[in-house]
């Protein structure tokens, strides 16, 4: 059994984050709006009552308590179970609440130039690719009026942006792939010291598959970019040791690892492959997206899950993900996919007139009409299983709990 | 087309060429079906084929030009009303109408899509997209889709 919950802030909305503790909306006029998580979890709790609330809480502001064992176990007793989901009763596994009194505010500052296609809030900065280039800005959530001035970083126009691991990358279609590391050693108030590097000679998306790189091209399979990596503190005042990628290898065809895995049942490495299919690929299979590791394949309209890695010291290597039960995800047309999204419990995909979820469970619905924009957070801690779907006027954050059981006895 | 479409429509085939099929639109223009944009076999060249009959892609063409649905180049691009007809035979949902070089040459077109990573990406510019979505030709949904290459 699945519960889907979905919490609605009407507006006109052009895309959205959660990032620390708030969420960032932009408005289709291209300004940023923001609210605190809490102020949604108190006006749940007013508008829908604690029930309501707690089921917020737990499955969209803070969905890392969803995957804890603790949590598990108490799903577990059948009571508790019941009281937990007795709100989802009368829609018989939806709940949908709509937050109208929510109020936003504005943040202060400027705008970058052109149309945004893509954004992302990574290390208290604000990535921006746009019509007109590719912008940084400083936006720390706890200091909103210290949004400063934008850097551009490149000038010509950029279409996704992926930051993480004290890098950045960013697709220009045909202008390529341009990747910077990131310092964040100096003032906030520095500018942006620009190291960026061309690393491939085209590219319409990137994702990072653990932190190696995949770039999306024309191509039916992306180009992997194994990273060079290191570990130590990003900041001065950091507690903990992150990974930092420094730079990539050059890019590599794994089309034809990615077609033998699919039709091994073992872990396939790169330079394993004979040689003439390196050189010659028969018939090739298509990477729709990635979450992380695991790539999203279609072959002869059978969807596959398959997980690429790349160990410092290894081979680039796939193996079939047999978690992902293939007759479980291909119940819907791969032709009708328009993007697809990571979340930490496996896939979010865009299809023409809804939004889905792939879990280890099979697919399922979670939002029944067509999406502006999708945003998922797999990478983020707390909001790891969360979709944000841009509506036509509205967004919708949705949460959903997977037990993965056909019939729950006590719902 | 809608029912009001169609009772406006006035457009009507003119005669059979070599290349494909003429037309003059509504506005009394001369518009060609090629016979390439209606079948891979005919061409050597892999072209973008309508999926949609003869008379209503000269009807595309001529929505456009009585709406002025025109670039900063000349050309004319098509959405079906909130992008719902399928024109194409890859999926297009969209359709780009190529200013003729020389007077007096009939127009001629083809269904395109926007999408990133297709072989022959096309995408109307956004003054084009802005003038569909204020006459609410298509949705916002629709508007970002193709911004953003979805479409």
């Amino acid at each position: 059994m699945r519960y889907t919950l979905r919490v609605s802030i009407p507006g006109d909305w052009r895309d959205a984050w959660m990032y620390k503790e708030k969420l960032f909306l932009w408005s289709r006029s291209g300004r940023i709006h923001f609210c605190d998580l809490t102020s949604i979890l108190e006006t749940v709790r007013k508008a829908s009552g604690p029930s309501t609330a707690a089921l917020v809480e737990y499955l969209i502001l803070r969905n890392d308590w969803k995957s804890s064992g603790s949590f598990r176990r108490l799903m577990e007793l059948p009571d508790v179970r019941s009281a937990f989901l007795q709100e989802f009763r009368e829609g018989g596994g939806e709940l949908a609440v709509v937050l109208k009194e929510l109020q936003t505010k504005v943040v202060p500052g400027s705008e970058p130039t052109g149309y945004m296609y893509d954004c992302q809030l990574y290390a208290n900065r604000l990535f921006e690719a746009t019509s007109e280039g590719f912008f940084i800005s400083y936006l720390n959530p706890k200091y909103l009026d210290r949004y400063l001035s934008i850097d551009q970083v490149l000038d010509f126009e950029t279409v996704a942006v992926k930051a993480k691991y004290s890098c950045v990358n960013v697709s220009a279609e045909g202008r390529g792939l341009w990747f910077s590391p990131l310092d964040f050693t100096g003032d906030y108030e520095d500018p942006f010291e620009a190291q960026i590097e061309q690393v491939a000679d085209s590219s319409i998306s990137c994702s990072f598959a653990s932190r190696n790189l995949l770039n999306y091209t024309d191509a039916p399979v992306p180009g992997f970019l194994k990273a060079h990596e290191d570990r130590g503190f990003p900041h001065a005042r950091a507690q903990y040791e992150d990974w930092k990628v420094t730079g990539y290898e050059q890019q590599i065809d794994i089309s034809s690892l990615t077609m033998e895995a699919v039709a091994a049942s073992k872990r396939v490495t790169y330079d394993d492959l004979p040689v003439e299919h390196i050189k010659k690929p028969v018939a090739q299979p298509t990477v729709i997206g990635n979450s992380n590791y695991r790539m999203l394949v279609e072959q002869a309209d059978k969807l596959h899950v398959v997980n690429i890695s790349a160990y410092p010291a290894d081979s680039v290597a796939a193996r079939r993900d047999s978690a992902f039960k293939v007759s479980s995800i291909t119940e819907f047309d791969a032709s009708q996919i328009i993007s697809t999204h990571a979340i930490a419990s496996g896939f979010v995909v865009e299809l023409y007139d809804k939004v889905i979820a792939i879990t280890h469970n099979g697919a399922f619905d979670i939002y029944q009409n067509p999406a502006a924009r999708v945003r998922s957070f797999g990478e983020s801690r707390r909001h790891q299983d969360v979709t944000a779907v841009i509506g036509e006027d509205d967004v919708s954050l949705i949460g959903f709990l997977d037990l993965g059981v056909e019939e729950d006895p006590q719902f | 087309m809608s029912d009001m479409e169609e009772s406006l429509r006035t457009c009507e085939r003119a005669r059979v060429d070599t290349d494909g099929i003429s037309y003059i639109s509504c506005s009394e223009t001369s518009y060609l079906s090629l016979n390439y944009h209606r079948s891979q076999t005919s061409t050597k060249h892999e072209k973008a084929c309508w999926d949609v009959p003869r008379e209503d892609e000269c009807h595309c063409f001529c929505e456009s030009e009585i709406h002025q649905w025109v670039d900063p180049k000349g050309n004319l691009w098509y959405v079906s009303d909130g992008g719902s007809v399928i024109l194409g035979k890859d999926g297009e949902r969209l359709a780009f109408f190529d200013e003729p070089e020389n007077d007096g040459d009939p127009w001629h077109g083809f269904p395109v899509s926007g999408r990133r990573g297709g072989a022959k990406r096309l995408r109307p510019p956004q003054s084009v997209l802005d003038k569909w979505l204020s006459s609410s030709r298509i949705s916002k949904v629709m508007y970002d889709r193709i911004m953003t290459g979805r479409i």
